[in-house]
């Protein structure tokens, strides 16, 4: 897996390529902890570039709502593949992170 | 003759990653792609992952038995361990109820198993634990 770091404005966008699993998503929790700690509040996690997530992948996204939230934050999520889409909503996360088709409507929809 | 697929994994997390590489190749062979696909390589990830880190005291040592079979329209899998006795169908559901600011962390593992499977079934025989599932292709 990698993850490519950039900011959009104040919004700050994990675009990560590769697999979300059990040997990998401690290096998302670890960049995610480590942006948030430091000031993020509007995070863009663009998943474009992933063909796979299980239930420690949707773990971090939930832990990583939960620490943004604390601070006032906002936690948005991009293109995800269809095949994937299905177990956002078999685990009700579909409700809880908005998902976009893209970076422009995702960037867009962060409240002013 | 149906295509088998046998394999034995090591009780380490790394080992996940050769279990992910050989049923894709194997799911290739059978024509089986898209979304049935990752539903086959979710329900084993999230099993195996579950023997590994809890049916043994330490990771390592010993091992899990994964048996994949290209049924005429299904795809049957068994796992099999040695480890304490665990039936993950009795698992409770997470609760998709609760706040999501108050939701807990983790236990979805074995609701995306029996959301995706078509049929899901656990035996205790002989000090293993016996995990059979099956996924129709058609």
């Amino acid at each position: 897996m990698h993850i490519d770091v950039t900011t959009a404005g104040p919004v700050t966008v994990l675009k990560i390529d590769g697999r979300l699993d059990s040997n990998t998503s401690k290096e998302l929790e670890d960049t995610v902890m480590g942006l948030v700690t430091s000031g993020t509040t509007r995070l863009l996690m663009d998943f474009g570039g992933v063909d796979y997530i299980n239930s420690s992948g949707l773990r971090v996204l939930l832990m990583a709502f939960q620490h943004l939230k604390k601070g006032g934050g906002a936690l948005h999520l991009c293109d995800i593949k269809d095949y994937m889409r299905e177990v956002f909503e078999i685990s009700g996360y579909n409700e809880i992170f908005p998902i976009f088709a893209g970076q422009p409507e995702a960037l867009a929809a962060f409240p002013g | 003759m149906s295509e088998q697929l046998s394999l034995r994994i090591g009780n380490s997390l790394p080992e996940l990653d050769r279990l992910h590489s050989e049923v894709e190749c194997f799911l290739a062979r059978c024509g089986v792609g898209g979304r049935t696909a990752y539903h086959i390589q979710l329900a084993l990830d999230e099993l195996v992952t579950n023997v590994i880190c809890y049916a043994f005291d330490v990771q390592g040592g010993h091992s899990v038995e994964v048996l994949l079979e290209r049924g005429p329209d299904t795809v049957d899998m068994t796992i099999r361990d040695a480890g304490k006795p665990f039936n993950p169908l009795l698992a409770p559901a997470p609760d998709l109820d609760a706040s999501p600011e108050a939701r807990r962390v983790g236990g979805l593992g074995i609701h995306f198993v029996r959301t995706t499977m078509d049929r899901l079934s656990y035996e205790r025989k002989d000090g293993m634990n016996i995990l059979h599932l099956s996924k129709k292709t058609t």
